[in-house]
């Protein structure tokens, strides 16, 4: 009896030792990661760099570039994780330029080329172009206290640990040691713009059993067919309206956008600035309708 | 026997609180998607940089340029910039991408100078 209560004490003390432990190493300590990498910030800080990673690209059109930094979220498949959040970014504020920018960058990653107008000469001195490079993957490494942890231990990232906290600002005109390197910069923030006019070139009711009722799809492309995202779609009805943009569901394609119509309401729909409204669209509830347009 | 027995209850605490701190550290860390952006490796730190100043030299808008780079929480702007060339010097960006990062730099200086704080 005295030795079962004894192995009881025991394994007492042993429970309670390790919940200490642990709630010491979850909560009182936890291991702080340092040198981490993008996709392993917190959701709302991923977003945040993401939408960054969009605005740059709509700034300097640097596909490959844009490209890189995505991939650092989904290698796999970049588009994705840049189109769920053109979505997030869609349904909090759809007039936003940082949706419409997302949405842009979404499409053109699923397209796997740019949508913005290439100039035609970037280097007037013709040296080599070498772009900036991109971090590599990186090693995660955590911290315990003085102890570092190196998560993925295959190879160390060969860029410096720079310890660069306080400093004093540099002067206003930096000296900077010439590197023979060149990094090509648009410089023709031509696209396809909103105020170019769009001409309807199909207008179809839809009763595809497999789409939800009353879905209004609509496709934009240019002149030459190719389908265009980051267009401003325009929906109006009586109580009120709603703005979106192609190119926020690239699984279909980068012209494609679609919005459900309640049954029995009256809407118009506009593309971009310029076009003429598409009005009296109504759905009894089953049908849909179908409109394409043409730059 | 008491004593004994005494001993032996601490020292099974101190077996589990080590065996604890082995699986709170080791085995099964605290959830890693909580990580704030400081402490990105220093390389994405100044390509995040980068980014603001690519969009900074598009729009020229400062006070949004500042917004984004709060992102860091524990710099200021000028710092998270100034950081940011040192890193691109060192990993040997390019030189019109210094030049982009040099020019908010001193877009940050002069509105300081002209608001009298540290942006």
């Amino acid at each position: 009896m005295n030795e079962t209560r004894g192995n009881l004490y025991l394994l007492t003390g042993l429970i309670l030792g390790i919940a200490c432990g642990v709630i010491y190493a979850w909560v009182i300590s936890p291991i702080r990661y340092i040198n981490t990498e993008p996709a392993s910030l917190s959701s709302n800080y991923q977003q945040t760099y993401l939408q960054v990673v969009a605005q740059a690209y709509a700034a300097d059109h640097n596909f490959a570039r844009a490209q890189e930094r995505v991939k650092l979220f989904d290698n796999a498949s970049p588009a994705r994780p840049v189109a769920a959040e053109a979505q997030r970014v869609f349904a909090a504020n759809p007039a936003s330029a940082e949706a419409r920018d997302l949405a842009i960058l979404a499409a053109d990653l699923a397209q796997n080329k740019t949508s913005y107008i290439q100039p035609t000469s970037i280097l007037p001195t013709g040296e080599p172009v070498t772009d900036t490079p991109l971090p590599p993957t990186p090693t995660l490494t955590a911290t315990v206290g003085n102890a570092v942890q190196t998560a993925t231990p295959t190879f160390l990232a060969p860029t410096p640990s720079t310890t660069v906290s306080p400093l004093p600002p540099p002067p206003p005109t930096l000296t900077l040691s010439p590197i023979p390197t060149f990094t090509p910069r648009a410089t023709s923030t031509a696209r396809a713009v909103q105020q170019a006019p769009f001409t309807l070139t199909k207008k179809q009711e839809s009763c595809d059993p497999a789409l939800l009722p009353g879905l209004l799809q609509v496709q934009v492309s240019d002149a030459q067919g190719h389908p265009l995202a980051g267009i401003k779609i325009t929906v109006l009805w009586q109580e009120g309206s709603n703005i979106f943009y192609t190119g926020l569901i690239p699984e279909m394609n980068p012209g494609y956008a679609d919005f459900v119509m309640k049954a029995g309401v009256l809407y118009t729909v506009k593309i971009g600035e310029a076009s003429t409204e598409i009005s009296d669209l109504k759905t009894a509830g089953a049908c849909g309708w179908q409109l394409e347009f043409k730059q | 026997m008491r004593l004994k027995r005494f001993i032996l209850f601490f020292g099974m605490i101190a077996l589990g609180i080590g065996a604890g701190l082995v699986y709170g550290w080791a085995i099964n860390p605290a959830k890693y998607d909580i990580t704030p952006p400081d402490t990105l490796r220093a390389d994405y730190k100044a390509d995040y940089v980068l980014m603001v100043a690519e969009i900074y030299h598009s729009d020229h808008n400062l006070p949004a340029a500042i917004q984004r780079l709060t992102f860091f929480g524990n710099q200021t702007a000028l710092q998270a910039v100034n950081a940011a060339i040192l890193t691109g010097q060192q990993i040997g960006y390019a030189q019109d991408d210094l030049r982009l990062m040099t020019d908010l730099t001193q877009a940050l200086l002069q509105s300081s100078s002209s608001n009298g704080k540290t942006p």
